[in-house]
């Protein structure tokens, strides 16, 4: 058995790949890495996020025969969101609080170094959904991780050593962070959560060098703290007007108006544009916040260079089912309606699945990507506005009364786990919730650094369906269709990988390691990690063989089976010491599985690429 | 470190109590081999036991377990105890709001008692104690 890595010597080794160092080369190395399917360089595998990989050594005729390769025990219980990077012969991987950073050489599979914040645990109650965080990201030598207490942190790449650090939210005001960053140019952006505790959301890029504040742009509040252009900056191609972010709101509203940032952020270099959604406004008691409450849950393309906004489109106009618009941006450029376009496709916690003219903002299909979706009958193409059924309006039906059967529910038909996209069969492949639910709102009061919800919810699977609480569909993004759909006894939370193999891995919640075939979703392998897996699949390669690595790890008793059989939370299952005797044994929490091929089958072990 | 047993003497043993209690249901006793070793591996861990007659008494729950219910069973059942234990919204999923979860959970909780009522002797099937005596609370389920 495998030794819990981290507790052996560390041994710094200069890491082999050249790390460049001036900023000119900043500006393009990213550009050259993301075309490398060899490396697997930020979250969604290139800047347009589509998570596809030229590799195609594993492949539908295969995957059938994936082995195990390696393993490692993070030693961290809770939840592990994201997924490693690879960057050169070095995998980077993150676990949840307390943010630890480990660095694996590929070529033994030890320790470069590891590094490990020390951040207040007092942040750890103020993090709505468990303490994940969703992963690195790389550029100019160095590794950034937003830490759970909202401090963005640079480390050298090489050796592990904090470079710099600097703070991007308030813990006390209930701001944390989770998201995974985004290096552009000589700038590392990083948004904001705390969606659930009147955090003003906000997206702020860093100069990659010493951490200074180059720009930050506001999801409500005055245009120039929104860094909008009343006249430029667009919706539905019409100028958005003036101070859209305080007149959509009643009084000061805007100022814990929530539409944090806590998704996955995009760029397309010709354009310049970095593209990310924004979360939920506010409280949850939509009569609490009268207006559009404009611009939370909204589609954003600021300047990479000055923050300032292009184009915005709001999906879900004064939320009142917590339909949080952070989900991922992928930019597409595919045939709509007999014309080709740049595109750019997102999955809508709100259950629609849009595609847009990333140019201009341009509304091209809007339409429900799980037919249980009964909130709104359909999107109106000419303002964009989804069509409200008054039965599912939390709103109209007022606070303190319990709205039944809103499909989806507010885990959204998708959250924040990404799609991906095979340019080989020009699908995407969405992992999905099929859940509903009752939701009863509240009056509540807001308390800073506390939580400020007021609404109480059951939620339950998609009545009149498989039973199940997910789904993995194939998507036509120019149709708006779904091409065929997989039904998951659970909700699938992790991320979805595509390659040129014509495979698609995905993992669930039972702890499976999913291949389908591209074309048609029959499975063609699954394997039974330690735990649920909510990270997302990635791909790369060492020495011409093709690897997949994901990290499996829920939280709660991740890793402890069902020779336990117990319930209740972690702690008191320390409390009686089983803790402590199963991890003399197993290795608990988090673990990150890494698949490959046996030699047997991957032959001359050339990772051939197209 | 000790070698394991000859474990056929066990499992003979094993199986010729489950003869007398096989249920009317077909068998269907479809565990993947790493299931069955890490069910028993985290048993004998759970009791702090290397001890060859908590490796039989281990293997015979696991035993008797698989021929109450199916490995899917088993794996959707592990799914909605582990997942029970996310924080957060996630989690409350399926804390408060599905009967299925908890009837799922509930049920292998019944299955794993019965079994363990008949496979564990002498050394006590309560030994999640580690000393503290709290084997109560851990095995209580929270409906």
């Amino acid at each position: 058995m495998r030794k819990i890595i981290f507790i052996s010597k560390v041994t710094v080794v200069a890491v082999a790949t050249v790390l460049f160092s001036s900023s000119l080369l900043a500006n393009t190395e990213l550009l050259k890495m993301q075309d490398d399917p060899n490396q697997w360089v930020m979250w969604g595998g290139n800047y347009a996020g589509t998570r596809y990989s030229e590799l195609k050594q594993i492949n539908a005729g295969n995957a059938a025969d994936l082995q195990v390769a390696w393993t490692m025990s993070t030693g961290v219980l809770r939840g592990h969101e994201g997924g490693p990077l690879v960057i050169g012969d070095t995998m980077y991987i993150q676990t949840p609080f307390p943010n630890k950073v480990f660095a694996i050489s590929l070529k033994d599979q030890g320790l470069k170094w590891r590094y490990e914040p020390k951040q207040d645990p007092s942040v750890i109650p103020v993090m709505c959904c468990d303490t994940v965080n969703r992963g690195l990201a790389y550029g100019d030598g160095k590794i950034f991780m937003l830490q759970a207490d909202a401090t963005l942190i640079a480390l050298d790449a090489a050796t592990g050593k904090l470079a710099w650090s600097v703070k991007n939210g308030d813990p006390k005001k209930g701001a944390t962070g989770t998201s995974a960053p985004l290096v552009v140019k000589d700038k590392v952006i990083a948004g904001v959560s705390g969606g659930e505790y009147g955090v003003r959301g906000h997206l702020t890029a860093y100069d990659t060098k010493t951490g200074k504040q180059a720009w930050r742009g506001y999801s409500t509040g005055p245009d120039d703290e929104m860094l909008v252009d009343p006249e430029k900056t667009t919706h539905m191609l019409e100028p958005i007007g003036k101070d859209t972010g305080i007149k959509s709101w009643k009084g000061d509203e805007w100022k814990i108006g929530g539409g944090t940032t806590w998704g996955w952020y995009s760029y397309d270099p010709e354009l310049n544009l970095v593209y990310y959604g924004s979360g939920n406004p506010g409280t949850w008691n939509p009569s609490q916040r009268p207006g559009d409450n404009k611009w939370s849950m909204a589609i954003w393309a600021r300047d990479a260079d000055t923050g300032m906004t292009k184009w915005l489109y709001q999906m879900t106009p004064h939320d009142e089912w917590d339909y949080d618009g952070v989900n991922e941006m992928i930019l597409v450029d595919q045939e709509v309606k007999g014309k080709k376009r740049k595109t750019l496709v997102h999955f809508d916690r709100n259950g629609f699945g849009y595609t847009l003219d990333r140019v201009t903002g341009e509304l091209l299909v809007a339409e429900k990507f799980d037919p249980a979706v009964n909130w709104a009958t359909h999107v109106d193409m000419k303002t964009g506005r989804p069509q409200v059924v008054s039965k599912y309006s939390t709103d109209q039906n007022g606070a303190d009364v319990d709205t039944q059967g809103v499909c989806p529910a507010a885990l959204g038909s998708k959250d924040q786990q990404p799609a991906s996209y095979s340019p080989r069969t020009g699908l995407f492949y969405v992992p999905t919730n099929h859940v509903c639910m009752n939701y009863e709102p509240y009056e509540v009061a807001y308390t800073a650094g506390q939580p400020y919800i007021g609404a109480t919810l059951t939620m339950f699977p998609a009545p009149d369906s498989h039973g199940g609480l997910g789904n993995f569909i194939a998507w036509d993004a120019a149709k708006g269709k779904i091409v065929w759909s997989l039904p998951e006894p659970f909700s699938v939370w992790s991320g979805a990988l595509a390659t040129a193999g014509d495979v698609v891995f995905y993992g669930t919640l039972e702890g499976y390691l999913k291949a389908v075939d591209a074309k048609s979703g029959k499975e063609l392998y699954k394997f039974k990690t330690p735990s649920g897996i909510i990270g997302n699949v990635n791909t790369y390669t060492y020495e011409g063989k093709q690897y997949l690595a994901v990290l499996s790890g829920i939280g709660g008793w991740a890793g402890i089976g069902m020779a336990a059989g117990l319930e209740g939370d972690s702690e008191g299952l320390g409390a009686v010491g089983a803790y402590r005797k199963l991890s003399d044994y197993t290795q608990l929490g988090g673990t990150l599985t890494v698949f490959a091929l046996p030699d047997s089958v991957s032959g001359d072990k050339t990772a051939s690429k197209d | 470190m000790r070698a394991f047993p000859d474990r056929h003497i066990g499992l003979a043993c094993c199986y010729g109590v489950l003869a007398l209690c096989a249920p009317s249901a077909a068998i269907a006793n479809d565990f993947p081999t790493i299931d069955r070793v890490r069910f028993v591996q985290e048993c004998m861990a759970l009791r702090n036991s290397i001890k060859y007659e908590t490796l039989y008494a281990c293997s015979c729950t696991l035993d008797k377990i698989a021929a109450q219910i199916n490995y899917d069973e088993f794996v959707e059942a592990d799914s909605y105890m582990r997942m029970r234990n996310m924080r957060g919204e996630r989690g409350g999923l399926f804390r408060d709001s599905d009967d299925h979860a908890r009837t799922a959970r509930k049920r292998f909780h019944d299955v794993k008692a019965q079994a363990e009522a008949g496979c564990f002797s002498l050394q006590s099937k309560s030994s999640v104690d580690a000393g503290t005596g709290s084997q109560d609370n851990a095995g209580k389920i929270q409906q």
